[in-house]
């Protein structure tokens, strides 16, 4: 068979610390699941994602260059070998992608949020999802108008799953308010309710949970500590792995370059970008952007309470 | 009722997908209740809340997908095989449950497309159009704003490419009989156009339709083209892709006038072409054509008849009125007979730029200046209240009007508002208007002026005068407003429309004339 060759743009910084030991000794894992613009591989139980530059950065993703190729039509399958090595990621037998000239794309955040700017965002932005989001998730919560509100909630399985999200949501927002660790384990049973590959409420809380890391990392706010060694393994039992690495990463603080980027225009007051940053976000799975989008409203609204 | 569960066991599959399959299954006769789901303890517990769950979801894993129907026992075959049919499809959903929000997204639902619209703030549209080209796209570029250089580094890009790069600001285009933003339904022709004027374009395109004939493309350059800076670069390179297409056998060119410079290099590049070439340089000196084959053309009517008579192998010659002279008179004589002795000026309220700008230059040789908020020269410059003066012409389209408002092609109300400001004046006599149709355009702009335009005539009977009102309607009667009811809405409320552009401005020039 022959070698398909890929060239990678960029490469997490995380996920670049380790292929960084691949010269002592090679990575092993396995293809974990594919898509038509991802291809995502486990490595140590850990999931690392290579995909379309739509998609984004993220601190454990490698970005191909442009390609027109369905992912899932080159001929990979679930399960297939991983190998890197030296000369880059081998993808069963005949896919090979060029780390070589690939720059590092770095997770940190870039610029200081502005308090008065996350004080005036949040009409806009509920404005902006109730006008152009998917609401068949967890963003049916933010809909004003009585009719069109008791409409989803008549909705038996949207219905249901609303009921159940709003006094869970309400429980970790309370051990958030009182400053109580808590709200970690309130915010573990929270984890995996709703429709989509990455469940509603998994959306909602990498939303959510960014939000409140970068208000945390310049010093406007202060987490309960997380201070349970399990807690990845918690959240990888509750919901897949896809969706677990999501909520994981939004733990500890990583932002996807997607969700950064709204959130760095958000808080500074550029509404155009803004707007550009949500749809982008927005063009990500069925009902997931509109899910993330309602957890940063949740988290700026609780933020503004506190 | 029978209860199906299907499970996949570590499979995924992109939400977009199974969203799409819950809403299919969920609409189909017979089905009281589906969730589609991965099997996470918390969707678990909801699935029970419905009584979906069997001894096979106990086990599942969060990892499974899981998809329960509740459904009639006749038709939970064919659920379930529509389900599997949907899971094997390797497509990312429905593109009618799908609604792309990049540019990537779009490609990844319709993979054949070589041409993208592209409208976002000035200040983003290089980075799309860039990212559109290096994917071998043709791009019509819509925004406006976009600072000239990267106009020219955009260029030079699709020049080096091969590929189209229409505006920025390019609002019209017809490729391969498809119409693009503010564009008219017009039959498929042997004309090819190369606009840098939107209004000049629809204006031209819709002559060669009413004369019988058609257009085999029209490729908008946006308006700076023509510049010194861009050097003409886009219009040259569609005269030259007209003069290879098997198809188009009469080229038009259409634009204000160029910079001096490019004017020699588009002759050049016509002298070239081994088609009939018709050119436009609306306003410019006609002299600078003298040396060339190509026709020259005064107004947007003149470049359409002069382009379907070398079509057709005829003599191409310039006409005043297409219905007879003497019967303009005629209806000139009736208006201004009823105009009273106050009134004496002419008022343009035009959406269209490039209209707006035939009308000056023609009532400028017949009445003398015209005042206007895009003036010929400066001493004609309104005010900055923009408030008419004697003879004015006002293009509504222009930014001033615009800022936070619509086009008023889009959104009548910025020129009703313009009206009832304007009939205050007891001194106007005639009323000049332009109405566009097509696609972009309002769905009906013509009803949504009568009202005012009623009041108008009104008033002035009031005042023991007349006001005159003429106008034209840029559109087919395949456009989907229909070029025949809205002018059957103006003329029954007795406005004078007239065939196009030109022949309005002379019938009301016409007018003013006579009082």
């Amino acid at each position: 068979m022959n070698v398909r060759n890929f060239t990678a743009n960029s490469i997490g910084n995380l996920f670049s610390q380790k292929v960084r030991v691949v010269i002592m000794k090679p990575l092993k894992g396995k293809i974990h699941s594919i898509f038509r613009s991802v291809i995502n591989i486990e490595l140590d139980g850990d999931l690392y994602t290579i995909g379309k530059p739509k998609i984004g950065n993220g601190p454990f993703t490698v970005l191909l260059d442009q390609i027109m190729d369905d992912l899932n039509l080159i001929g990979l399958e679930q399960g297939d070998l991983v190998l890197i090595d030296e000369k880059g990621i081998l993808l069963k037998n005949f896919v090979l992608i060029d780390l070589s000239n690939s720059l590092i794309w770095n997770s940190e955040w870039q610029m200081p949020p502005e308090l008065e700017e996350i004080f005036k965002i949040v009409p806009f932005l509920k404005d902006f999802v109730l006008q152009e989001g998917n609401l068949d998730g967890i963003g049916a919560l933010l809909i004003r108008d009585a009719n069109k509100r008791e409409k989803v909630f008549d909705n038996k399985s949207q219905g249901l799953i609303l009921n159940k999200a709003i006094p869970l949501i309400e429980k970790m927002l309370e051990g958030l308010r009182t400053y109580s660790a808590s709200f970690w384990c309130d915010l573990i049973e929270f984890v995996g309710l709703g429709p989509g590959l990455t469940p509603s409420s998994d959306d909602f809380l990498v939303g959510f949970l960014l939000t409140f890391r970068y208000l945390e990392v310049f010093n406007l706010v202060k987490l309960p500590k997380l201070d349970f060694s399990d807690f990845d393994d918690k959240i990888k039992c509750k919901t897949n792995l896809i969706s677990a690495s999501g909520v994981i990463q939004a733990a500890n603080g990583q932002p996807f370059e997607l969700i950064r980027d709204l959130l760095q225009s958000s808080f500074s007051g550029n509404r155009i970008q803004t707007i550009l940053s949500a749809l982008r976000l927005m063009d990500r799975g069925s009902t997931s952007g509109t899910d993330i989008l309602t957890g940063i409203i949740y988290a700026c609204q609780t933020f503004q309470a506190m | 009722m029978a209860k199906k569960i299907v499970i996949k066991s570590n499979s995924y599959f992109d939400s977009v997908k199974l969203m799409s399959i819950s809403k299919s299954i969920s609409n189909m006769d017979g089905v009281a209740h589906a969730v589609v789901a991965m099997g996470t303890d918390i969707n678990r517990e909801t699935l029970h809340k419905v009584s979906l769950n069997t001894p096979e979801t106990e086990t599942v894993t969060p990892s499974d997908l899981i998809i329960a129907v509740d459904a009639e026992d006749a038709v939970i075959e064919e659920v379930l095989n529509s389900i599997d049919e949907a899971l094997n499809t390797r497509k990312t959903g429905g593109e009618d449950e799908y609604n792309p929000r990049r540019l990537e997204s779009a490609i990844d639902v319709l993979p054949g497309a070589n041409m993208v619209v592209i409208s976002v703030p000035g200040e983003y549209a290089k980075e799309e159009a860039m990212k559109a080209m290096k994917l071998g796209l043709h791009v019509m570029l819509f925004s406006d704003n976009v600072p000239i250089e990267e106009e020219k580094e955009l260029k030079d890009f699709a020049a080096e490419k091969g590929l189209l790069l229409m505006g920025p600001d390019c609002g019209t285009a017809i490729i391969n009989n498809v119409p693009l933003a503010f564009s008219n339904v017009i039959r498929k022709g042997k004309i090819g156009i190369v606009a840098a004027s939107g209004t000049g374009a629809q204006e031209v395109s819709t002559m060669i339709h009413k004369a019988g004939e058609g257009i085999s493309q029209l490729i908008g350059t946006g308006g700076r083209d023509l510049s010194a800076t861009i050097g003409g670069s886009m219009m040259l390179r569609s005269l030259e892709a007209l003069n290879e297409d098997p198809s188009t056998e009469v080229i038009v060119l259409i634009s204000k006038p160029p910079a001096a410079e490019v004017v020699t290099k588009i002759l050049v590049e016509v002298e070239k072409v081994e088609k009939p070439v018709v050119i436009i340089f609306l306003g410019g000196d006609l002299n600078a054509l003298a040396n060339s084959k190509a026709q020259g053309a005064k107004t947007l009517e003149d470049a359409a008849l002069k382009a379907v008579a070398l079509l057709r192998g005829e003599e191409p010659k310039e006409v005043e009125f297409t219905i007879d002279k003497a019967e303009v008179e005629k209806i000139a004589d009736a208006e201004s007979a009823k105009i009273s002795d106050k009134q004496k000026y002419v008022r343009g309220l035009y959406t269209g730029g490039t209209l707006a700008d035939e009308g000056m230059k023609i009532l400028e040789s017949k009445l003398g200046g015209i005042y206007s908020n895009i003036p010929f020269s400066p001493e004609f410059a309104l005010e900055e209240d923009l408030k008419s003066v004697k003879h004015t012409c006002i293009d509504l389209g222009d930014d001033v009007f615009t800022v936070g408002r619509p086009h008023p092609m889009i959104e009548p109300s910025t020129r009703v508002d313009r009206l009832e400001e304007e009939i205050k004046d007891e001194e106007i006599a005639v009323l000049l208007f332009d109405v566009v149709i097509g696609y972009g355009s309002h769905v009906d702009p013509a009803g949504e002026m009568i009202a005012t335009l009623k009041k108008a005539k009104e008033l002035y009977a009031e005042r023991g005068g007349y006001l005159a009102m003429v106008a034209t309607v840029c559109g087919t009667e395949e456009d989907p407003q229909n070029l025949d009811e809205q002018k059957a809405k103006l003329e029954e409320i007795g406005v004078i429309v007239m065939p196009s552009n030109a022949q309005a401005v002379r019938l009301a020039a016409m007018i003013i004339e006579r009082i």
